[in-house]
């Protein structure tokens, strides 16, 4: 479904990836994981055109996105929630779960915006409160719901436990695999929470300075301790 | 000092600030929205004035006539705007803020060249239409009827502009944008529409005022630069692209223009450069500054 093929990503000049290449299939749950400043919001944002400049090709459905603003991407069904999450204050949090609207794909039936909302327990009594008045955790869970509220086809979620409190990161990590299997929606995750990350996705990359260092699944990982000791710190 | 000449002073200031508010909506709404700084927007509030001239001539016939064809210049200068969009601003959307100083500058140029070729150097007196030429008295207090209109007309404009703003779904949409447009272009809003719909929008008011106005003016192609100081004025003091802020800055920009030439005669707009530099200094990020329109 998304096919990231060998891609260079820039800042200014400075050269954030290195030939990076990743495939996500249709309803696929795969993890990035690595160290702070290794690459992974530059990955997500290359994919939606949406910040670095980037050389390389990045297929859809077996099409080069080419150039594709990044409006046109989220309408494919690309749908990236990003890590500072980037809730709209101006507004309660029905109405930025609304905003998502346009994302949706030609033909494509959305759920109004209290069914999205019913789908998260925790935000169902915020649904009036203005998007500036969340706390961090009440945030994210604002920003999965309306990145899930166009019906995305794969959902790239980009670190979304940073900073929340560990009972929140369980209530998480539930939404997020209830939301992806009822929507059938794929999901790309980046995280540095293992935990997280393994309860959500069944295989992950391995990210370091900007190239993939490994790429398998979870057991793969725990048969190699060497990789976590090396590129993860741990 | 008398109280009626105090009275007199003050409706005379909100009929000043409503004209500057009138020339600044459309300019706080493209600067909130684009972060651009119009300076042919001067020229457009004049092609607007000149329209609406060529509609009505000199002697326009009613009230209604006079204000449909500010309506058919905010209708033209929109049209305008849209080329404007396409030729120039869409083209700088991802460059330095200089070069789009640059370029809006060079469109007032043009305009200015533009507006002496078709409508010639000459000077033009418009009267305002019957119902509005003459003037209400209350005691020994007189006020000119055409300056309760502007003053409704201003009024007219900003509660317009504050319903859509605030309470219908465009005005949240276009918020958004002006808030954050990496995410709304994320969340597949076409921004580039967007940004259009919003330079039409401030081109329109721009006509609409020059329409509005043009009573009592002398129309010259000079016209564009005697408001445009003020309004650029209300836009910062305002909180750069704040529509409330603009609003409360151009009432305030207008009663000290009013009530400093009832104190100081002599020195016409003295006080209000004073007080614009004093607030800056006290309060640079203006009346309602952040992100929001
Ligand atoms: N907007 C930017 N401009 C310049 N450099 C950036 C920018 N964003 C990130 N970087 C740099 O790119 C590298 C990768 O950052 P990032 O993709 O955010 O990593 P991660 O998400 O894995 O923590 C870092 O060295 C960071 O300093
Ligand atoms: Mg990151």
């Amino acid at each position: 479904m998304l096919s990231v093929d060998r891609i260079d990503a820039f800042y200014g000049d400075s050269q954030i990836l290195h030939g990076v290449s990743l495939t996500v299939g249709e309803k696929e749950r795969v993890a990035v994981v690595g160290r702070n400043g290794a690459g992974k919001s530059t990955l997500f944002k290359s994919i939606l055109n949406a910040g670095p400049r980037v050389r390389g090709r990045i297929a859809w459905e077996g099409k080069d996105l080419g150039a594709m603003p990044t409006f046109r991407r989220a309408r494919l069904g690309l749908s990236l929630v990003p890590e500072d999450r980037r809730i709209f204050d101006h507004v309660t949090v029905l109405e930025n779960i609304a905003m998502a609207r346009y994302a949706a794909r030609p033909g494509v039936e959305l759920e109004a915006p209290e069914a999205v909302l019913a789908r998260f327990p925790m935000l169902v009594p915020l649904k009036d409160r203005m998007g500036g008045r969340l706390s961090g955790g009440q945030q994210q869970m604002v920003a999965v719901a309306r990145a899930i509220a166009g019906r995305p086809r794969l959902m790239l979620l980009d670190e979304p436990t940073e900073g929340l409190a560990p009972v929140i990161v369980e209530q998480l990590a539930r939404d997020v695999n209830t939301v992806c299997r009822e929507t059938g929606s794929g999901l790309l995750l980046s995280e540095q929470n293992l935990w997280f990350a393994r309860q959500c996705t069944d295989r992950l990359f391995l990210i370091d300075t900007g190239r993939i260092v490994f790429d398998g699944l979870w057991q793969d990982l725990d048969d190699n301790p060497d990789l976590k000791r090396r590129y993860l710190a741990l | 000092m008398a109280l009626t000449d105090i009275l007199f002073a003050l409706i005379n200031g909100a009929a000043t600030g409503s004209a500057v508010f009138l020339v600044a909506a459309g300019l706080t709404l493209i600067f909130g929205i684009l972060k651009i700084l119009n300076f042919a927007h001067g020229a457009f509030f004049m092609i607007g004035a000149y329209v609406a001239y060529s509609i009505i001539g000199s002697n326009p016939s009613s009230l209604h006539v006079f204000i449909a064809a500010a309506f058919a210049a905010a209708a033209a200068v929109a049209a305008l705007g849209f080329v404007a969009d396409r030729l120039v601003l869409r083209r700088l959307r991802h460059v330095d803020e200089a070069y789009m100083l640059i370029a809006t500058f060079a469109v007032l140029l043009v305009c200015t060249g533009v507006v002496k070729l078709i409508w010639g150097v000459n000077y033009a007196s418009i009267n305002p239409p019957p119902l509005l030429d003459g003037a209400v008295t209350a005691g020994s207090l007189f006020v000119p009827s055409y300056s309760l209109f502007v003053i409704a007309a201003g009024l007219f404009v900003f509660l317009g502009l504050e319903l859509v703003i605030h309470r219908t779904w465009i005005g949240k949409l276009l918020q958004a944008v002006a808030s954050d447009s990496w995410m709304s272009g994320v969340l597949g809003i076409n921004v580039p529409a967007a940004l259009t719909v919003t330079v039409i929008a401030s081109f329109a008011l721009a006509g609409l005022a020059g329409g509005l106005l043009l009573a009592n003016q002398t129309l010259s192609p000079i016209l564009g630069e005697s408001y445009l100081l003020l309004a650029f004025m209300a836009v910062i003091i305002g909180g750069l692209g704040n529509v409330r802020g603009a609003f409360i800055a151009s009432l305030l920009l207008g009663t000290i223009e009013s009530g400093s030439s009832l104190v100081i005669p002599n020195m016409p707009g003295m006080a209000t450069y004073i007080f614009v530099i004093l607030f800056l200094l006290a309060k640079p990020q203006g009346l309602i500054g952040g992100r929001h329109i």
